[in-house]
C-alpha cells in the first residue's frame, strides 16, 4: 500500500522528473561550456599546453577590439548574412508562390525542388569546388559559352569573387527549406481571404501586401530569425571553400575564431572572438523572444 | 468579354509558374546531376575540355576505389555508430522534456524552456574548445561515446524544439479525459501521447539523424583518429592528401549525399509543419 502511494507520488511530478535528463544535457554541454569559455577567454590558453598560465584579464577583448582583423570579418559575416537571405527568400518566396497556383506535378516540383537542402555540407562544398575549378570546372564553360565571361575565373580563390561565390553557393543551398516553409504558411491563410481579394479584384502586389504577408508575419519572422543565426554562426561553408582566404577576404567570425584558436594555437584569444560573436547572436535571441510573444502565458518555446 | 480575358489572364499566369518551377527545378538539379554524372566519368572524360555532361563510357571504377580504401567501412560503421547513438539519446530526452514543458505550468518550466531555445541557437564553434577540454579530461577524446555526447548539444535541443509544437497539437481533452479515469500520467505518455505523436517521432529522428550524419566541425577537432573518424572527415583527408582524386571525392559525395536526400524526400511534408506550427498557431 505505501508502495503505491510513493508511485502515485512520483507519477504526480512526471513532468518534473521527466526534464532531468534534459536539464543536465543543459547543465553539462551547454551551460558549463559557456561559463568555461568565458574563464578561457580572460586566459593566455594556449594549444600546445593546453594549460593556461596567466589570467590576463580584458586584454584579449581589448587586443581583438582594436585590431582590424576582426572587424573586417565582422563586416564580412554581416554581408555573408545578408545577401545570402535576401537571395534565399527572394527565390524561396517565388517558388512558393508559384508552386502555390499550380496543380499538375506540384508535390513532384515540391520534393525534387528540395535536393540542394539534403545536401551535407562536405558534399557541398566540394561539388562547389569541383564546378567552379578555374581549369576543369563546368561552370566558367557555360560562362565563357554564354559570353558572360572571357576567361575562367577562380571563383573561390580570387579575392574579389571568394565571398560571393560562398553566397552563392548557400543560396542555391538555402532557398529550398524558405519555400517549403512558406508553403506550407499559406496553407494556413483561410481560403476564403483569397477568394474575397478575387472579388475585390485586387492585383498581385496587393494580394502579398494585405493577404499574403499580414497573416504569415509570425512565419516569415520566426524563419528570418532562426536563418539569420544559422548563417552568422555558419562555419563549414567558408571554412571548406576558401578557408577564409585568400587573405582574410572571405574571413568571417566563426572563422576567424577558428583560426586563431587552433591554427595560431591562442585558445583564449579565440575564445574571447566567440564570446563577441556570442553577443550579436544573443542579440537576435533577444529579439525573437521580444518579438515572438514570450509572454508568461505561452511561454513554452 | 470579360471573363475570356480573365481566363486568359489566368492561363498566362500559370505558365509563367510553371517557367519559373522548370527554371529552378533545372537549377536545383543541375548540380546534383552534374556530381552523379561525373563520379562515373573515366579521368578522360572527366577532364575533358569542353566538359561532356553525361558519361559517354560511364564507369563504377571511382565507387571501387572508394569502397576498397583502406578504412572506408570502418569510418562507415564510426558514422553509423554516432549518428544512431546522438539520435536516440536526442529525440528520447528530447521527447521527455517536450512532455514535461508542455505539461501543466511548474516552477522553473518557462526558464527551461528558454534555456532549450537559447541552447537551440547556440553558436556550435563557441562550444567546440570547452568541449575539447572537458572530453580531453574525462579522457573520452577520440572515442565514439565522447563524440555521441558532444552531438547532444545540438541533437538535443533541436528534438526539443521539434516535438514540443508536435506535443501541443494533442487535444487537452483527450489527456484530460484519461486523467478524470484516475489513469497514471506514465500510462498517458505511453499510451496516448506517444502514440499520437509517433509519426511526428520519427520524423524528428530522421531529421536529427541526418544532421547528425552530415555534421562536420565536431567530428573534424574531437575525433580525428582513423578510430573514430566519421565518412565527411575522412573524405576530408581524402581531399586534403597529395594526391587530389577528383573522381574518388564526387563518387564520396555521392554516397554521403544519397541517405540525405532519400530521407530527407520521405519526411519533407511532416518535418515542416513541425518547423512551423509553433510560428502558425502561436
Amino acid at each position: 500500500m505505501k508502495d503505491r502511494n510513493i508511485l502515485k507520488q512520483l507519477d504526480d511530478h512526471l513532468a518534473q522528473l521527466f526534464i532531468i535528463p534534459g536539464l543536465i544535457c543543459l547543465i553539462v554541454f551547454v551551460a558549463y561550456p559557456a561559463i568555461l569559455t568565458i574563464y578561457n577567454s580572460m586566459t593566455n590558453l594556449s594549444m600546445l599546453t593546453m594549460r593556461a598560465t596567466k589570467f590576463v584579464g580584458l586584454k584579449n577583448y581589448v587586443e581583438i577590439i582594436s585590431g582590424e582583423e576582426f572587424w573586417i570579418s565582422l563586416l564580412n559575416g554581416i554581408k555573408y548574412t545578408f545577401y545570402s537571405l535576401i537571395g534565399q527568400f527572394f527565390i524561396g518566396y517565388v517558388a512558393a508562390l508559384s508552386l502555390e497556383k499550380i496543380i499538375y506535378c506540384k508535390s513532384i516540383f515540391r520534393v525534387m525542388l528540395l535536393t540542394p537542402w539534403t545536401f551535407p555540407s562536405i558534399a557541398l562544398t566540394f561539388l562547389f569546388s569541383w564546378m567552379l575549378d578555374p581549369s576543369f570546372g563546368i561552370i566558367n564553360f557555360i560562362l565563357e559559352g554564354l559570353n558572360i565571361i572571357d576567361n575562367p575565373i577562380p571563383w573561390f580563390g580570387a579575392k574579389n569573387t571568394a565571398l560571393f561565390s560562398v553566397i552563392m553557393m548557400n543560396i542555391w543551398f538555402g532557398f529550398p527549406f524558405i519555400m517549403l516553409t512558406l508553403l506550407s504558411g499559406f496553407q494556413t491563410i483561410p481560403n476564403e481571404y483569397f477568394e474575397v481579394a478575387e472579388i475585390e479584384g485586387l492585383n498581385f502586389i496587393q494580394k502579398q501586401k494585405y493577404v499574403i504577408l499580414p497573416n504569415l508575419k509570425k512565419v516569415f519572422g520566426v524563419l528570418l530569425i532562426l536563418r539569420t543565426i544559422w548563417i552568422f554562426n555558419n562555419y563549414d561553408f567558408i571554412f571548406l571553400t576558401t578557408g577564409g582566404g585568400p587573405g582574410i577576404s572571405s574571413q568571417t567570425v566563426p572563422i576567424y575564431s577558428y583560426i586563431t584558436a587552433w591554427k595560431r594555437m591562442a585558445m583564449g584569444r579565440g575564445s574571447a572572438i566567440t564570446i563577441l560573436l556570442l553577443i550579436f547572436v544573443g542579440l537576435f535571441i533577444a529579439i525573437y523572444f521580444k518579438v515572438f510573444g514570450m509572454s508568461e502565458k505561452e511561454s513554452n518555446l | 468579354m470579360k471573363d475570356h480575358s480573365i481566363k486568359r489572364k489566368k492561363i498566362i499566369s500559370i505558365v509563367f509558374c510553371y517557367s519559373i518551377l522548370s527554371l529552378l527545378l533545372i537549377i536545383a538539379l543541375f548540380p546534383f546531376l552534374h556530381m552523379l554524372f561525373s563520379s562515373l566519368k573515366p579521368s578522360e572524360e572527366l577532364f575533358m575540355r569542353p566538359p561532356v555532361f553525361v558519361p559517354q563510357i560511364p564507369t563504377l571504377k571511382w565507387y571501387e576505389r572508394v569502397i576498397t580504401y583502406s578504412n572506408f567501412f570502418i569510418y562507415l560503421r564510426n558514422s553509423i555508430i554516432i549518428t544512431v547513438g546522438a539520435t536516440l539519446f536526442g529525440v528520447v530526452i528530447g521527447a521527455m522534456s517536450a512532455y514535461s514543458l508542455t505539461s501543466k505550468p511548474y516552477k522553473g518550466q518557462s526558464i527551461i524552456s528558454k534555456s532549450v531555445l537559447i541552447a537551440y541557437m547556440f553558436p556550435p564553434i563557441i562550444l567546440i574548445i570547452p568541449l575539447f577540454q572537458i572530453v580531453n579530461k574525462i579522457g573520452l577524446a577520440n572515442t565514439h561515446i565522447g563524440l555521441i555526447l558532444t552531438y547532444i548539444t545540438f541533437s538535443f535541443p533541436f528534438s526539443t524544439y521539434l516535438l514540443i509544437s508536435y506535443f501541443r497539437t494533442i487535444p487537452k481533452d483527450i489527456t484530460e479525459a484519461a486523467k478524470i479515469d484516475g489513469a497514471l500520467n506514465i500510462k498517458i505518455f505511453s499510451t496516448i501521447i506517444l502514440p499520437l505523436t509517433g509519426p511526428a517521432i520519427v520524423s524528428t529522428a530522421t531529421y536529427s539523424f541526418i544532421n547528425s550524419w552530415n555534421e562536420f566541425l565536431y567530428a573534424f577537432i574531437l575525433a580525428n583518429s582513423d578510430r573514430t573518424k566519421t565518412l565527411p572527415v575522412a573524405l576530408y583527408s581524402v581531399k586534403g592528401g597529395e594526391m587530389m582524386e577528383w573522381g574518388t571525392v564526387l563518387s564520396w559525395c555521392t554516397m554521403l549525399t544519397i541517405p540525405s536526400l532519400i530521407f530527407f524526400f520521405l519526411i519533407s511534408k511532416q518535418l515542416v509543419s513541425g518547423l512551423t506550427a509553433g510560428a502558425v498557431k502561436g
